[in-house]
């Protein structure tokens, strides 16, 4: 018989200054990498109530934000290969009330011609600021793939790409 | 700063204007985590309680007369709930059921509850649940509970089921009468395609992602909460924090609880 618990209110109020601090970043991060904001959305919703669910085991990660990107990221694919005719909302169409914001649509145009593992490992290496290490890791790949990925990647979003070379 | 730096700085302002998403609502995300907590426990406890069975049967088979697909799968549908009958053959003397010795908040309620429309394992589940309550029968409830291995009753540990319904019985709750006068208002079911699978629950509120306040006025009608209980639970968490009893496809009684 099951029995245990607890009384949840410090840990709520843990898991709900972390929504609130990390959910419009991870929005956007999903966004980036699935290239579709409402999939990324719902995704990131999904992946904040998976995160309540065992919130006592996520919260003891070294970055929750990064474990709730990596399942909704996956989520996203998951349902997008079930799912292939849903109606999409491209970056493109996007509300962009940041107008004061230097937006770079040269920076995102090159981003979307990265693959979209080389995009999950930027993510995770410069937003969440994963070590290497620990961005192999996350995406079950050798440390050596990481480097490589980031630097093809870099180099993709050079706007002179010889600099990096 | 260096042409790597000067990149990622760039990829990051581009990430932060991509877009400003809607906005979020944590109330929600939490409500959808707190049901799959308590629909996950069931569905674990339901897939123990089928192990066990097809451990069991095949140990006392032997050799299984069909082949390995007749003990491959731990299907929840092979677990019988037990017959009430044999719930009192298990316990000793048959309980005062109905007398006048029955002593707990259900005693001189009708058993025969309202009719609903229920899969043939559920209404039987729910009868006997609503029989061993009347008769203030705790050790009769606790088997029933027993069909699972996991059956949810508390979120702050203590003693065995019976145990823990007399002890609140004794400390003055109508645990027994919530419990009779749940199962007689109209159920919810849960999303078939959530863990536990589909599930027949009362009061049907809590089954509703986002309740309105009129969703709640069966259980205020009914006499089992007030409006400021509601009132409390919307500004707590949302959704319904009452009793509530759970009864699976297979008619396994799941849990009866309250709070999160």
């Amino acid at each position: 018989m099951w029995e245990g618990g607890g009384s949840g209110v410090e840990r709520d109020g843990d898991f709900i200054a972390f929504y609130r601090r990390d959910r419009d970043r991870l929005c956007r991060t999903v966004t980036v990498t699935v290239g579709d904001a409402s999939l990324a959305v719902e995704a990131v919703d999904e992946a904040f109530v998976r995160a309540y669910e065992r919130w006592d085991q996520v919260r003891g990660c070294r970055q929750p934000a990064a474990w709730v990107y990596r399942v909704a990221v996956n989520w996203a694919t998951s349902w997008r290969r079930k799912w292939s005719r849903r109606p999409t909302r491209p970056v493109e169409e996007l509300d962009r009330a940041h107008d004061d914001r230097a937006l770079d649509t040269d920076v995102l145009a090159r981003l979307r011609g990265l693959p979209a593992a080389h995009r999950e490992t930027l993510v995770l290496r410069f937003v969440f600021d994963l070590s290497v290490v620990d961005t192999a890791e996350a995406l079950g790949v050798s440390p050596g793939t990481v480097k490589s990925r980031v630097s093809r990647a870099l180099r993709m979003l050079a706007r002179q790409p010889e600099v990096l070379r | 700063m260096n042409d790597v730096e000067r990149i990622v700085a760039e990829f990051h302002t581009a990430v932060e204007a991509v877009w400003d998403p809607p906005p979020g609502d944590v109330g929600a995300v939490m409500r959808r985590g707190r049901r799959r907590r308590i629909l996950s426990r069931a569905a674990v406890a339901g897939v123990g309680a089928a192990l066990v069975a097809a451990v069991t049967g095949a140990a006392v088979a032997l050799l299984p007369v069909g082949g390995p697909s007749e003990v491959a799968g731990p299907e929840v549908e092979h677990v019988d709930p037990p017959a009430a009958d044999d719930a009192s053959a298990d316990r000793g003397p048959a309980p005062d059921e109905g007398s006048e010795d029955a002593d707990c908040s259900a005693a001189g309620m009708d058993a025969n509850l309202p009719p609903q429309d229920l899969p043939v394992p559920v209404a039987e589940t729910r009868q006997r649940i609503a029989e061993a309550a009347v008769a203030c029968d705790y050790q009769r409830l606790e088997t029933l509970a027993a069909t699972t291995s996991e059956f949810i009753y508390s979120f702050g540990g203590g003693d065995e089921p019976a145990t823990h319904w007399q002890q609140r019985e004794a400390d003055g709750e109508d645990v027994l009468a919530e419990l009779v006068t749940l199962l007689e208002l109209e159920p919810g079911t849960t999303d078939p395609g959530d863990v536990a699978g589909e599930m027949h629950v009362w009061p049907a509120v809590f089954a509703l992602d986002d309740p309105s306040r009129d969703d709640f006025g069966p259980v205020i009608d009914a006499g089992l909460y007030t409006e400021d209980d509601v009132e409390r639970w919307l500004e707590m968490t949302g959704e319904y924090g009452g009793y509530r009893v759970g009864i699976d496809k297979a008619g396994h009684w799941r849990f009866f609880v309250a709070g999160d």
